[in-house]
C-alpha cells in the first residue's frame, strides 16, 4: 500500500509535468515550456512571432527568434549590448516623455542551464503608472531568442511567475 | 509668315473667345493672348526691316513693370511661336470641356510614382498644368472627400490585417474572442471594399499610398522583421517596436482600433497641412498657424478628383512617413502627449521644407503664363548666351530649398537631406554638406552640454554656471569645428569619401575622431582653461557626444518606389552612422537621459526609430 501510494504520487507528478509541459514548434527548433495555470500560447499573435498570453491578468511576453548570438561573447560585448540596450530605453522613455526610475542590474545567465545569456530590465514611470520591462536574450541549444514583457506595478507578484517560466524554457 | 500666321490666328481666337462670355479662365487665356500680341507686334517693329528678319538683332522693350529688357529675335520668335500653339490647345482643350465633350476633371493623374522632392514638383505642375487646361467645375468645396480618404486608408488597414484576423479565427483564448468579434466586422469591411461605388473602393492605381500609410503604421506597430536580426539589431531597433507593441496590447484589446485611430488622426494632420499648402494661392495671414481666411482658393486643387487629391496627398506623406508617423504613435501609446505630433511638427522642419520647394514650384508655374516668365526667357538670351535653351530653375530652386533645409539642417528630419545632399550634390555641395553635418553634430553638442550645464551647475557653489558654459562652449568649438581646424584639401578628401562611402563611411568618420582626439591634446596642453573645469567640461561632452551620436542612428521607415513594378513600398531602413557610432562608454546615467528629454524637445522631428 505504502508502495502503491508512493507510485501513485509519483506517477501523478509525472502526469502532471506531461500535462504542464508544453512542446512548441517554432521556426528551427520546438521550445519546451513549462506554462503555469492561466497562460496559453499562440504563434504570430498580432505580429509578435511567439506570444505566451496571460489574458486574465493582460500579461504577453514576447518571443522572437535571433541570429545565432556569438557563444564566446566576451566582457566586452556584453557590456556593449547593455550600454546599447540602456541608451535605447532611454531614448524610447524620452520619447514617450517617461521618466526613469532605474535599471535592473545585468544579470548573466551562466552556461549550465538549459538556457544562457543576459537579462536586461529597467523600471520606468508613464504618467502614474509604473511599468517593469524586461528582456531575455537567450540562447537554447543553437538558436537565440529574445523574451520580453511588460507589467505595471499591481502585477509586480507576477514577476517571479514569469522569470521561472522563462528560466525554465527548454529545447528540442 | 509668322506673323501672319500668329495675327491671323489670335483674330479667331479673339472672337471665339468674345462668344463664350466671361469666366476667370477665359480672362487669362484672353489676357495671355494680349500679351502675346503686343509681343508679336514688338517682334514685328523691331526684327523686320525690309521684309528681312534679323535673327540674330536684339532689341529692348519695356515690361508692364517698368523694367527694359532685353531680347533675341531669333530666339523670341522661336518662344512665341511655341506659346501661341500652346494656348491654341489650351483653348482648344477649353471648349471640349465646356461644351460637355468630356466631363470636368475627367482626366485622372493616375500613377504618379514619387521617389523625390523633384518628382513632387514635377507632379504638381503637372497637376496643375493639366488642371488649368481642364477645369471647369470650380464650385467645389476644398477637400470634399476627406471621408473617402478615411475610406481608402481603413480598406488598406483591413487588408493588411486580414492574414492576422485569419490567423485569430482558429484560436479560443479570450484575447481571440475578441478578435472574432472583429475579424466579423473586418470582413465587412473587406466586401465593402470590393464592391464599386461603395467606401474605400478603389480603381486600380488610385490613391495607393493609402497602402503605403497603412503598410508604414503597420509596420511601426505590427512589430516583426521579415528576416531574422541579430541581437545587436533587435537591442537597438526591436527593443522599441517590441515596447510599443506591447504597451498597445495591454491598452487597446484590439490594435485595430488602435492603428485605425491613429490613422486618421494622422491623416487629419497632413489633411491639414495640404490644405494649407495646395489648397489655397493665398491666406490671410502668412503661415500655418496663423493663416486666417483663404482669400484665392487654388482652382487646381478644387477641380482635382479625390484620387487625384490623395495622391498628391501621398507624395507629401512619403516623406513624412516613419518620421512625424511614428512620434504620433509613440504619443498616442504613452497617453501623455495628447496626439504626439501635431500640426506643429507638420508644418514645421523637413516637410515645411518640402512645402516651401513645391511652393517656389507653384511660383514657378505661376510665372510661366506671366511676364516674368517672358522676362526670364528673355533675360537669359543675352549676346553670349542665346543659344542656349533657357531653361527652368526650378532644380535650382529645390537645391537651395534642400540647402536652406540642411542650413538650419539640425533641427530638421535628417534622413531625406541626407539623401539628398548625396543625389543632387557637385562636389562643392557635397563638402558643404559634410561640413554641415559636422557643424549639426558640433551644435548639437555645444549646445546639449551648454543647457545641461546652466541646468545643473546653478548651485554648485565654487563654481560659475555661465563661466563654465562658456568655457565649455569654446572648448567644443575647438575641438569639433571641422571648417577651423582641417587643412581645405583634408576637409575636401574627408567630404568626398564621407558622402560616396555612405552609409559605410567608418574610415572617414574614425580618421575625423583621430583628428579631433589630437585636437582635443592639443587644446587641453595650451591650458585656455583651468583644469578644475576642464575634468568637468570632458565628461559632459562624453556625455553629450554620446547622445549626439546615439539619436543619429536610427531605423526610420522609408517609402520607396519598386523601378521594376512602380508600386510604393514602405520599408524599414537603417539611418545610421552620421557622426559615426560610439566613441566612448561613458555612463549611461540620468545625465544621459537628461540630454536626451532635452533633444527630443529641442528637435522634436527627430524620431527614435
Amino acid at each position: 500500500m505504502k508502495y502503491f501510494l508512493i507510485f501513485l504520487i509519483f506517477s501523478h507528478v509525472i502526469v502532471m509535468q506531461i500535462e504542464a509541459n508544453t512542446t512548441i514548434p517554432f521556426n528551427n527548433q520546438k521550445i519546451i515550456i513549462d506554462l503555469p495555470k492561466g497562460w496559453t500560447y499562440q504563434q504570430n499573435y498580432w505580429g509578435i512571432p511567439l506570444a505566451f498570453i496571460n489574458s486574465s491578468k493582460n500579461i504577453i511576453i514576447a518571443v522572437s527568434e535571433l541570429a545565432q548570438i556569438n557563444p564566446s561573447l566576451t566582457e566586452t560585448e556584453k557590456q556593449n549590448y547593455w550600454a546599447d540596450y540602456k541608451l535605447g530605453r532611454l531614448a524610447w522613455l524620452s520619447q514617450a516623455a517617461g521618466n526613469l526610475v532605474k535599471f535592473y542590474e545585468l544579470e548573466v545567465m551562466p552556461k549550465k542551464q538549459a538556457v544562457s545569456g543576459l537579462v536586461f530590465g529597467y523600471v520606468y514611470k508613464l504618467g502614474q503608472t509604473t511599468f517593469h520591462e524586461k528582456s531575455y536574450y537567450l540562447t537554447c541549444k543553437n538558436v537565440a531568442y529574445n523574451l520580453k514583457y511588460l507589467i505595471d506595478q499591481s502585477q509586480i507578484e507576477s514577476m517571479d511567475i514569469i522569470d521561472a517560466m522563462i528560466r525554465g524554457i527548454g529545447c528540442l | 509668315m509668322l506673323i501672319k500666321y500668329c495675327l491671323g490666328f489670335s483674330f479667331l481666337l479673339l472672337i471665339n473667345l468674345q462668344s463664350i462670355g466671361s469666366d476667370q479662365r477665359l480672362d487669362e487665356y484672353w489676357g495671355y493672348l494680349q500679351l502675346l500680341e503686343d509681343k508679336i507686334s514688338e517682334l514685328k517693329n523691331n526684327c523686320y526691316r525690309e521684309n528681312q528678319f534679323l535673327s540674330y538683332y536684339e532689341f529692348s522693350s519695356v515690361m508692364p513693370d517698368g523694367e527694359k529688357v532685353l531680347f533675341n529675335c531669333n530666339l523670341f520668335k522661336d518662344f512665341l511661336a511655341k506659346e501661341i500653339i500652346k494656348l491654341q490647345a489650351d483653348v482648344e482643350t477649353f471648349y471640349q470641356n465646356a461644351y460637355g465633350i468630356k466631363p470636368a476633371c475627367s482626366n485622372n493623374i493616375t500613377n504618379l510614382p514619387i521617389h523625390s522632392w523633384e518628382d513632387l514638383g514635377q507632379i504638381q505642375i503637372a497637376v496643375k498644368e493639366k488642371m488649368q487646361n481642364e477645369c471647369v467645375d470650380v464650385n467645389r468645396e476644398l477637400l470634399p472627400c476627406f471621408k473617402d480618404q478615411l475610406c481608402n486608408l481603413n480598406s488598406a488597414l483591413f487588408s493588411f490585417f486580414e492574414p492576422f484576423v485569419n490567423s485569430l479565427g482558429t484560436s479560443t483564448t479570450t484575447y481571440n474572442k475578441a478578435a472574432h468579434i472583429w475579424e466579423s466586422k473586418a470582413n465587412l469591411s473587406l466586401r465593402n471594399v470590393l464592391n464599386e461605388g461603395s467606401c474605400g473602393y478603389r480603381v486600380v492605381g488610385e490613391s495607393d499610398c493609402f497602402t503605403s500609410i497603412g503598410q508604414g503604421i503597420y509596420k511601426n506597430i505590427v512589430v516583426t522583421y521579415d528576416t531574422v536580426k541579430s541581437v545587436g539589431y533587435f537591442i537597438i531597433f526591436g527593443e522599441d517596436r517590441m515596447s510599443n507593441l506591447l504597451h498597445i496590447l495591454r491598452k487597446f484589446k484590439n490594435p485595430i482600433d488602435f492603428m485605425t485611430s491613429v490613422g486618421s488622426g494622422f491623416l487629419k494632420i497632413v489633411n491639414e497641412a495640404v490644405n494649407y499648402h495646395f489648397g489655397c494661392d493665398q491666406w490671410e495671414g502668412d503661415n500655418f498657424f496663423n493663416r486666417g481666411k483663404c482669400l484665392k482658393p487654388a482652382r487646381s486643387w478644387e477641380c482635382m478628383n479625390c484620387n487625384q487629391q490623395l495622391n498628391v496627398m501621398c507624395g507629401v506623406m512619403g516623406f513624412v512617413l516613419g518620421q512625424p508617423l511614428s512620434s504620433y504613435i509613440m504619443g498616442r501609446i504613452s497617453g501623455i502627449k495628447s496626439g504626439g505630433v501635431d500640426g506643429a511638427k507638420i508644418a514645421s522642419s523637413q516637410v515645411n521644407k518640402i512645402f516651401e520647394a513645391v511652393g517656389r514650384g507653384k511660383e514657378w508655374i505661376k510665372a510661366q503664363k506671366s511676364i516674368q516668365y517672358l522676362k526670364s526667357k528673355a533675360q537669359s538670351v543675352s549676346p553670349t548666351n542665346f543659344v542656349k535653351i533657357p531653361t527652368p530653375k526650378i532644380l535650382q530652386k529645390y537645391q537651395s530649398a534642400v540647402y536652406g533645409a540642411f542650413e538650419d539642417g539640425f533641427k530638421a528630419g535628417k534622413h531625406s537631406t541626407l539623401k539628398l545632399g548625396y543625389k543632387l550634390g557637385t562636389q562643392g555641395y557635397r563638402e558643404a554638406y559634410f561640413l554641415n553635418k559636422m557643424t549639426q553634430h558640433r551644435l548639437e553638442v555645444s549646445t546639449m552640454g551648454k543647457e545641461y550645464i546652466l541646468d545643473h551647475y546653478k548651485d554648485i557653489p565654487g563654481i560659475d554656471a555661465k563661466q563654465l558654459a562658456d568655457d565649455y562652449v569654446k572648448y567644443i568649438d575647438k575641438i569639433h569645428d571641422v571648417n577651423k581646424f582641417l587643412d581645405p584639401t583634408v576637409r575636401a578628401g574627408l567630404a568626398k569619401g564621407y558622402t560616396k562611402e555612405l552609409p559605410k563611411h567608418g574610415g572617414i568618420v574614425e580618421r575625423l575622431n583621430e583628428l579631433e582626439k589630437a585636437n582635443r591634446e592639443a587644446f587641453i596642453k595650451s591650458g585656455g582653461i583651468g583644469q578644475k573645469h576642464i575634468n568637468i567640461i570632458m565628461k559632459i561632452e562624453e556625455h553629450a557626444d554620446q547622445v549626439s551620436r546615439y539619436l543619429g542612428s536610427r531605423e526610420i521607415m522609408e517609402y520607396v518606389v519598386d523601378p521594376s513594378s512602380g508600386k510604393g513600398l514602405v520599408q524599414p531602413a537603417r539611418y545610421s552612422d552620421e557622426f559615426g557610432r560610439k566613441m566612448y562608454s561613458p555612463k549611461i546615467d540620468e545625465d544621459t537621459f537628461w540630454m536626451m528629454k532635452w533633444h527630443n524637445g529641442i528637435f522634436p522631428s527627430e524620431v527614435l526609430f
